[in-house]
């Protein structure tokens, strides 16, 4: 059978407040219930260098992305922006994210 | 750790055993039918060459390259005797000194012509050594990446048959890519004939627990199995990144469901307007990142949409895209693919 991990399918998350990802997450659709909520990425020790995330604004308020060493990676994620945060060094909280912003096709 | 080019003791591969292996994912639906995902690009060999270890002496000279490859650390090369030559059985083949007969007598041995590896335009140099295996209307082509040294020969065809090429080329025998000094015509079909090895290593299995032999007095020695397994070149499509292999539909004239299980990179070429990619149920999958790949390599854009036929999003001429799917609240609820 074909793990879930596999496919990196793992089902998402719909934020209303601000608060910090869960790791098991891959996919995160974002409604901050006010302009300036802060979204904060996992601890990057307890992920594997390589490790993806992609995170969508789909509500109106734009949201400030932090990694956990609490430095802002995005000081304002508008909504219909997409970025993919791919984990490159782990060995602290903070870690180092590489960001790859994209526009969804319609 | 990386690559020592250094055969394995060829007395201890006779008689070795082993095959091919793919990596077939299946999911069960409820409904009792299945989807068959082929995870790999290309097949996997492994090989237990215990077999072969029966006197001291072949069992002395793999204990020593076991320990100069520091166990799995290292790979190396070696020549699977069932498939090693760009024939598709090896005949007899000498060169470089050694003559070497696998197969049985009257096979036929490698030539100029055997396989072709690419098309002149006037302007490419480099081309990779590539053998197919064809059965039925299907063909499984295989990049060629460890020929061996002096086996290479090379034909021109322009319309008359093969035309020896002594040289003016040469081969990296660590990647299988020949390198012209002078771009072959356009129009010109390259092809080629070869030996070749596999670049494998210990198994796991085997790095931790050792070579366990036996002796039986004399010259005589047994051991448990010796498993080596095949490495696989950097043309396999990266599990982590995209599982389950590649696909090219080639051009695309109707619109059509998309198929998954084809692979999870796919290619199509897009000539002609208004077609649809109708993608399968989401519900069949689990929401995340990386369920599909696909290129659009044609001249027109493709509609993708859901099974229920709504429409998803256009992907454009030459635009490369990237599916996710997710669980949408609000509206459109429901299982949604997003293409990025």
């Amino acid at each position: 059978m074909i793990s879930e991990a596999k496919y990196q399918g793992l089902s998402r998350e719909f934020f209303t407040t601000g608060s910090q990802l869960g790791w098991g997450t891959r996919v995160f659709l974002i409604s901050a219930t006010a302009a300036g909520n802060i979204f904060t990425l996992p601890d990057a020790r307890s992920l594997p260098k390589g490790y993806t995330v992609l995170v969508g604004g789909v509500g109106a308020n734009s949201f400030v992305v932090k990694d956990a060493g609490g430095n802002t990676l995005e000081a304002s994620h508008a909504q219909f922006t997409w970025t993919w945060f791919t984990l490159f060094i782990n060995t602290t909280a903070a870690g180092t994210w590489l960001l790859d912003a994209r526009t969804r096709l319609t | 750790m990386g690559f020592h080019d250094v055969q394995f003791p060829l007395d201890a591969e006779y008689g070795s055993q082993g095959g091919d292996g793919w990596n077939t994912g299946i999911i069960e639906l409820d409904s009792g039918t299945e989807e068959r995902v082929a995870r790999w690009s290309n097949p996997k060999r492994s090989y237990d060459v215990s077999y072969a270890v029966k006197t001291r002496t072949v069992l002395r000279a793999v204990l020593d390259f076991f320990n100069a490859r520091q166990g799995a650390a290292n790979s190396f090369r070696f020549r699977d005797w069932m498939d090693y030559a760009s024939t598709a059985d090896g005949g007899v083949i000498s060169f470089g000194g050694v003559t070497y007969q696998a197969a049985a007598a009257g096979a036929a041995n490698i030539t100029n012509a055997d396989q072709q590896i690419g098309t002149g335009n006037g302007t490419t140099t480099t081309f990779q050594l590539v053998k197919k295996y064809t059965s039925g209307s299907q063909t499984y082509t295989r990049n060629i990446t460890k020929p061996v040294s002096g086996s290479l020969l090379i034909s021109f065809d322009t319309g008359a048959g093969p035309v020896n090429q002594s040289s003016g080329f040469s081969v990296d025998t660590s990647t299988g890519i020949v390198t012209f000094t002078t771009a072959p015509a356009n129009g010109t079909l390259i092809r080629a004939g070869f030996v070749f090895d596999v670049e494998a290593r210990f198994s796991d299995d085997t790095d931790k627990r050792g070579i366990r032999w036996q002796f039986s007095g004399g010259d005589q020695v047994g051991t448990d199995a010796i498993v080596l397994v095949e490495v696989p070149s950097s043309s396999f499509v990266d599990e982590d990144d995209m599982p389950g292999g590649s696909a090219d539909l080639g051009v695309v004239t109707a619109s059509f469901t998309v198929n998954l299980a084809l692979g999870r990179v796919q290619r199509w070429t897009v000539n002609t307007a208004s077609l649809n990619a109708t993608m399968p149920d989401g519900n069949l999958f689990s929401d995340g990142d990386r369920h599909l790949f696909v290129v659009n390599d044609g001249s027109q854009s493709i509609q993708v949409k859901r099974s229920n036929g709504t429409n998803e999003f256009v992907i454009a001429a030459g635009a490369k895209v990237r599916f996710v799917l997710v669980t949408q609240t609000g509206a459109a609820t429901g299982k949604r693919w997003y293409g990025f």
